[in-house]
C-alpha cells in the first residue's frame, strides 16, 4: 500500500532520518514508535507532505507521492489526524466531517445559488456521509453542537470522523493518545481497530508503548532517525536492540 | 487512489440512524426562498399600497447601493477578507455598459450582461494574484486596482469623457418599451436585487460556503482534506465583483451619467460603512444598511468634507464599539438587555 | 527630447533619488508599524499631508518662521501618531487584522476631510529652503529643493537605522517585532515600544512632507495615493524589512521616472503596478521578505 524508500531528512546537516526504508501492507495497522527525537514526527511530516525529503521516496499504490504539497497527498488519499486536534471551531461538528467529504461535492457556485437540483443531491450525500461516520465514531448525538463546544477527546473523534470522510485508503494518525486517560485510551484503541475493519490502512506513530503494542499489527522502531527493528509487537518486546534503545533513554517504556 | 462515493458511504456501515430525507441545505433552500419570495412580494406591494412618488426614487438608490454591498458581504461574511475594489468594478460596471450602448449601440441588458464578462476578467486576474497571499495584501490591492481605475477613467478621456463624464446613457428597455419612470425602473431593479440576495443567501448555505467559512480558521488543515482553498477565494471574489458590477451597469442606466466619482474610492469606503452598518455576516444586513446609507446621504451628508469626516470617525466608532458590525451588535445589546431584564 | 544622453542620465537619477526618498520615508514607516505591530496603516501618507499642509499654512500663508512651522508640524504628527497608536493597537487589542485596517482607513478619510474642513481641497507649496532658482549640470536642470529632499530624507533613514540598530529603545523594538510575548517576559515596555514605532513612523513621514511640499505641492486628498506608493514599496521589498521598503521605493521611484520621462505622464502608475503585481506574482514575500511571510493566520473579520 505504501511503501517508504530510503528515506533521508537533514536539517542543515543534522541527520533527522537517515535511510528508513519500510513497508505498509493494505489494511494493516503499521505503528512507528521511538524515544524522543528518534524521527518519528519527521517522518509523519514527509508522509504528509509538510516537509520535503532530502532523498529518498514515499510511494502509494506505485504512485511517488514524495515531494507534493500537502493538498495534493490529500487529494491522492491519504488522509490524517493531528496531534492537538485541528477542528474548525465555528463550525458545527456535522459541517467539519462534510468538509471532509467535500472532494465528493463536485457542484459549483452556480448549481449552489440557483439550489439546482445537482446541488441539492450532492449536499444530501456530503451530509449522509458525514451522519453514517459520526455513527461509526459514536458522535451521532452532538452533531449539531459548535465544534469548540467538545472536550479534546471527542474533537480527536470528529477529526478522526472527518479523515475517514474524505474517502481515503490510508489514515496517517498523528501521536492519536496523546492527552488522553488510560480510558479513553483503550476507547481509541478500539476505534482504530473498528477502522482497519473497514478495509483502512492505519500508520500511527505515538510514544505510548503499551496503546501500541496491543493494537499494532506491525512496528516499526525508530532510534536517532534510522530503522533499529521492526516487526510484530511480540516480536519488538523480545528484540534485544529495542531494549537497549529504550533502557539507555529515558522514555516511559 | 481514492474510493468512490458509494464505497465510502459503505464502508462506514448501515447508519445507526434512519438518514433524514431532507438534507438541512434543502430546508435552508427553502427558507430562504421563502423569504425572499415574501420580501419580493412586500417590495412590489409597496407601490400598489402608497402609489408613486418621489420615495421610490430612493429606494431605487437603495438596491443600487445593496448590490455591491451584497457583493462585499459575501466576501467578507464568509472567507473574511476585505475588498476596496467594489466601487472600482461598479465603475467598470457602470462605465462599460454606458460605453458599450452609447458608443457602439448595444441594447442596455445585453451591454450589461456584456460589461460583467469584463468585470469577471478583471476580478480574476487580480485574485488569482493575490488571494494566495494573507489577507491583508487583498486590501492593499484592491485599493491600488481601485485608484488605477480612478486615474484611467479621468484619463481616457476619448473613451470616459473623462472628469466630465458621459451624458446620454439610455435607459434599459425590454422589448419595445424603454424603462425611464422610478416605478419602471423599481419595479425591474427590486426583483433584480432580491433575486441576487436569494442566490447569495444560497451560496453560504451550500457546500462552498462551508469551505470558505473554513478557510478563515486555517487553509493547511482544508488543504490536507484536499481542498484547494485559494479555489475558493478567488470564486467568491470574483463572484462578489460581479454583484458590484451589476450594479454599476443598472446605476449608469437608471440615472443616464457617469462621472468618475461613481466609482471613486470615497465610494468603495462607503460601500464598506454600508456593510459596517448592516453587519459583516448578514446579507439581509446588506439591505438594511444600504437603506440607512441612502437616507443619510439625502438628508445629512451633502457637503463632501463633512461626508468624509462622519463616515470616517463613523466607521472607527462602529469597529470600537461593534466589532461585527451596527445592526449585529445593537440586536446583541437589545437581547442581553431583555435576558438580563427577564432573569 | 533632445539627445543629450549624459544630461538625460543625471536628470533620471536626480529625480528617481528626490521621488524614491519621499516613497522611502512612507515604505520605511509603513514597515516600522507593520514589523511592531502587524497593522497596515491606511493613514500612512495623512503624517506626509499633515506634515506639508501645516508647514504651507504656517509659513506659507500666516508668516511664522520656518523654524516654528516645522516644529508645530512635527508635533501635530506627534499627537497624530499617538491618537493612531491608540485607536489601532489599545483600544482595538482583541479586534481582527482586517477590523484594525478598516479603523486606519476610517482614520485616513476622516483626516482628509477635517484637513479639507480647516484649510481647503486645492494644492498649497510654500518656499523653498533656499530659493527657486535651478542650477544645471550638462543641461540637466536641478532645483536646489531637490538636494534638501535627498539630504534630509537620507539623514532621517540614516538615523533611524542607527536608532533601531544600536540604541536600547531600538534593541527593544527589533524584539518585539521578532516575538512580542517573549519580548514581554524580558520585561520589555511593549506598550511604548510600540508607541515609539508608531511616533518615529509618523515623525518621518511629516519630514518628508515638509522637505517635499515646496516642489511637489500638497492637498489635502493627496495622502492616500502617497500612502498607496509607501505600501508598494514596503511590499516590493518585502514587508515589515526596512531594507527591502528602501529597495522597494527607489525601484518604484526609478520605473516612474522612466515612464515619465519617456512617455506621457498620465500613465505613469501603470508601469510601477504593473511590476508590483508581477513581483508579488513570482515572489510574493518580495524582494528581500522573509520566508514564512506567506502563511495563512487566524485573520477573522467577524469573530472576536
Amino acid at each position: 500500500m505504501l511503501w517508504v524508500t530510503e528515506l533521508s531528512k537533514s536539517f542543515g546537516g543534522l541527520n533527522a532520518l537517515k535511510d528508513v526504508s519500510f513497508e505498509v501492507a493494505p489494511s494493516e495497522i503499521k505503528a512507528v514508535i521511538g524515544p524522543n527525537g528518534a524521527g518519528k514526527t519527521t517522518l509523519f511530516n514527509i508522509i504528509a507532505g509538510t516537509l520535503r525529503p532530502t532523498s529518498g521516496s514515499v510511494a502509494m499504490d506505485g504512485t511517488e507521492i514524495s515531494g507534493k504539497t500537502a493538498a495534493a497527498i490529500g487529494m491522492a488519499g491519504i488522509a490524517r489526524t493531528f496531534q492537538q486536534p485541528q477542528v474548525f471551531t465555528s463550525l458545527t461538528v456535522m459541517e467539519n466531517v462534510m468538509l471532509g467529504a467535500n472532494r465528493f461535492h463536485k457542484c459549483g457556485t452556480l448549481s449552489s445559488g440557483l439550489g439546482l437540483g445537482a446541488a441539492r443531491r450532492a449536499e444530501k450525500d456530503l451530509h449522509e456521509i458525514a451522519e453514517k461516520w459520526l455513527a461509526f465514531v459514536g458522535l451521532d448525538d452532538v452533531f449539531q453542537r459548535q465544534a469548540c463546544e467538545l472536550p479534546l477527546g471527542q474533537q480527536k473523534y470528529v477529526e478522526i470522523a472527518r479523515a475517514m470522510a474524505t474517502g481515503s485508503r490510508v489514515l496517517l494518525m498523528d501521536e492519536p493518545a496523546a492527552g488522553l486517560d488510560d480510558t479513553e485510551t483503550g476507547e481509541l484503541g478500539e476505534l482504530i481497530t473498528r477502522i482497519r475493519g473497514t478495509g483502512m490502512t492505519v500508520l500511527l506513530i505515538d510514544h505510548h508503548i503499551d496503546f501500541v503494542m496491543s493494537l499494532a499489527d506491525s512496528v516499526l522502531v525508530l532510534n536517532f532517525g534510522q530503522w533499529l527493528a521492526e516487526g510484530t509487537p511480540d516480536e519488538i518486546r523480545n528484540s534485544q536492540a529495542v531494549i537497549d534503545a529504550y533502557l539507555g533513554s529515558t522514555e516511559d517504556a | 487512489m481514492k474510493t468512490s462515493l458509494s464505497d465510502n458511504l459503505a464502508a462506514a456501515g448501515p447508519a445507526s440512524a434512519a438518514s433524514s430525507a431532507s438534507s438541512p441545505f434543502n430546508r435552508e433552500l427553502r427558507r430562504h426562498t421563502l423569504s425572499a419570495g415574501a420580501f419580493l412580494a412586500v417590495m412590489l406591494l409597496v407601490p400598489a399600497v402608497f402609489g408613486t412618488g418621489y420615495y421610490l426614487n430612493t429606494l431605487n438608490f437603495v438596491a443600487l447601493l445593496a448590490l455591491p454591498t451584497l457583493g462585499l458581504s459575501l466576501l467578507s461574511g464568509l472567507s473574511g477578507q476585505l475588498a476596496i475594489s467594489h466601487g472600482a468594478f461598479f465603475a467598470l460596471g457602470a462605465y462599460g455598459s454606458a460605453i458599450l450602448s452609447t458608443n457602439l449601440g448595444i441594447t442596455p441588458l445585453l451591454s450589461t450582461v456584456l460589461a460583467q464578462v469584463i468585470v469577471v476578467l478583471i476580478a480574476a486576474a487580480i485574485g488569482s494574484v493575490v488571494l494566495r497571499l494573507r489577507s491583508h495584501y487583498l486590501a492593499i490591492a484592491t485599493l491600488s486596482f481601485a485608484i488605477i481605475v480612478e486615474l484611467l477613467i479621468e484619463e481616457a478621456r476619448s473613451l470616459t469623457g473623462g472628469m466630465q463624464g458621459m451624458l446620454g446613457i439610455p435607459p434599459i428597455d425590454v422589448g419595445f418599451m424603454e424603462l425611464t419612470s422610478d416605478l419602471e425602473i423599481y419595479l425591474l431593479y427590486w426583483p433584480i436585487t432580491i433575486v441576487m440576495l436569494w442566490f447569495a443567501l444560497n451560496i453560504s448555505s451550500s457546500g462552498v460556503g462551508r469551505v470558505l467559512r473554513a478557510v478563515r480558521e486555517g487553509e493547511p488543515v482544508l488543504g490536507s482534506l484536499g481542498i484547494h482553498a485559494p479555489r475558493y477565494k478567488i470564486g467568491i471574489y470574483i463572484l462578489s465583483s460581479i454583484y458590484a458590477g451589476v450594479g454599476g451597469s443598472l446605476y449608469a442606466h437608471f440615472v443616464g451619467f457617469v462621472t468618475p466619482a461613481t466609482g471613486s474610492i470615497m465610494f468603495a469606503i462607503e460601500i464598506i460603512m454600508v456593510l459596517a452598518l448592516g453587519g459583516f455576516d448578514r446579507l439581509w444586513g446588506a439591505l438594511v444598511g444600504a437603506a440607512l446609507m441612502t437616507l443619510l446621504n439625502e438628508y445629512a451628508l451633502g457637503f463632501a468634507d463633512f461626508k468624509r469626516i462622519i463616515l470616517g470617525v463613523g466607521l472607527i466608532v462602529i469597529m470600537l464599539v461593534f466589532p461585527r458590525g451596527l445592526l449585529p451588535g445593537l440586536i446583541d445589546t437589545a437581547r442581553h438587555w431583555f435576558a438580563r431584564r427577564a432573569g | 527630447m533632445t539627445s543629450n544622453i549624459p544630461a538625460d542620465l543625471i536628470q533620471i537619477v536626480m529625480t528617481t533619488l528626490t521621488v524614491g526618498c519621499m516613497y522611502a520615508l512612507v515604505a520605511v514607516g509603513v514597515a516600522l508599524i507593520y514589523s511592531a505591530t502587524g497593522v497596515i496603516n491606511f493613514a500612512q501618507g495623512e503624517f506626509v499631508m499633515l506634515g506639508g499642509m501645516t508647514v504651507a499654512s504656517l509659513y506659507g500663508q500666516h508668516d511664522w518662521p520656518l523654524a516654528a512651522a516645522i516644529a508645530v508640524a512635527l508635533v501635530v504628527a506627534l499627537i497624530y501618531s499617538a491618537v493612531l497608536m491608540l485607536l489601532t493597537t489599545a483600544f482595538a487589542a482583541r479586534m481582527s487584522l482586517i477590523g484594525v485596517l478598516i479603523i486606519t482607513i476610517g482614520a485616513s478619510i476622516a483626516t482628509q476631510g477635517v484637513a479639507a474642513w480647516i484649510w481647503d481641497s486645492d494644492t498649497h507649496r510654500f518656499a523653498p529652503f533656499s530659493g527657486d532658482e535651478p542650477f544645471r549640470i550638462l543641461d540637466a536642470t536641478i532645483t536646489p529643493q531637490a538636494l534638501w529632499i535627498i539630504g534630509i530624507g537620507g539623514v532621517s533613514i540614516m538615523l533611524l537605522l542607527w536608532f533601531i540598530r544600536s540604541t536600547m529603545m531600538g534593541k527593544a523594538m527589533r524584539a518585539c517585532a521578532l516575538d512580542r510575548a517573549a519580548a514581554t517576559m524580558v520585561g520589555i515596555p511593549v506598550r511604548w515600544t510600540i508607541l515609539m514605532s508608531f511616533v518615529l513612523s509618523g515623525m518621518l513621514c511629516a519630514v518628508g512632507g515638509i522637505v517635499t511640499t515646496p516642489l511637489t505641492t500638497i492637498d489635502a486628498n493627496g495622502g492616500m495615493l502617497l500612502a498607496i506608493k509607501g505600501f508598494s514599496a514596503a511590499m516590493l521589498g518585502g514587508m515589515g524589512n526596512i531594507g527591502g521598503a528602501l529597495l522597494g521605493a527607489l525601484l518604484i521611484a526609478f520605473v516612474e521616472t522612466l515612464a515619465v520621462t519617456f512617455s506621457s505622464s498620465a500613465f505613469k502608475e501603470l508601469p510601477t503596478f504593473t511590476i508590483i503585481i508581477l513581483v508579488l506574482l513570482f515572489m510574493p514575500r518580495g524582494l528581500l521578505g522573509r520566508r514564512g511571510e506567506t502563511g495563512l493566520h487566524h485573520e477573522d473579520l467577524t469573530q472576536r
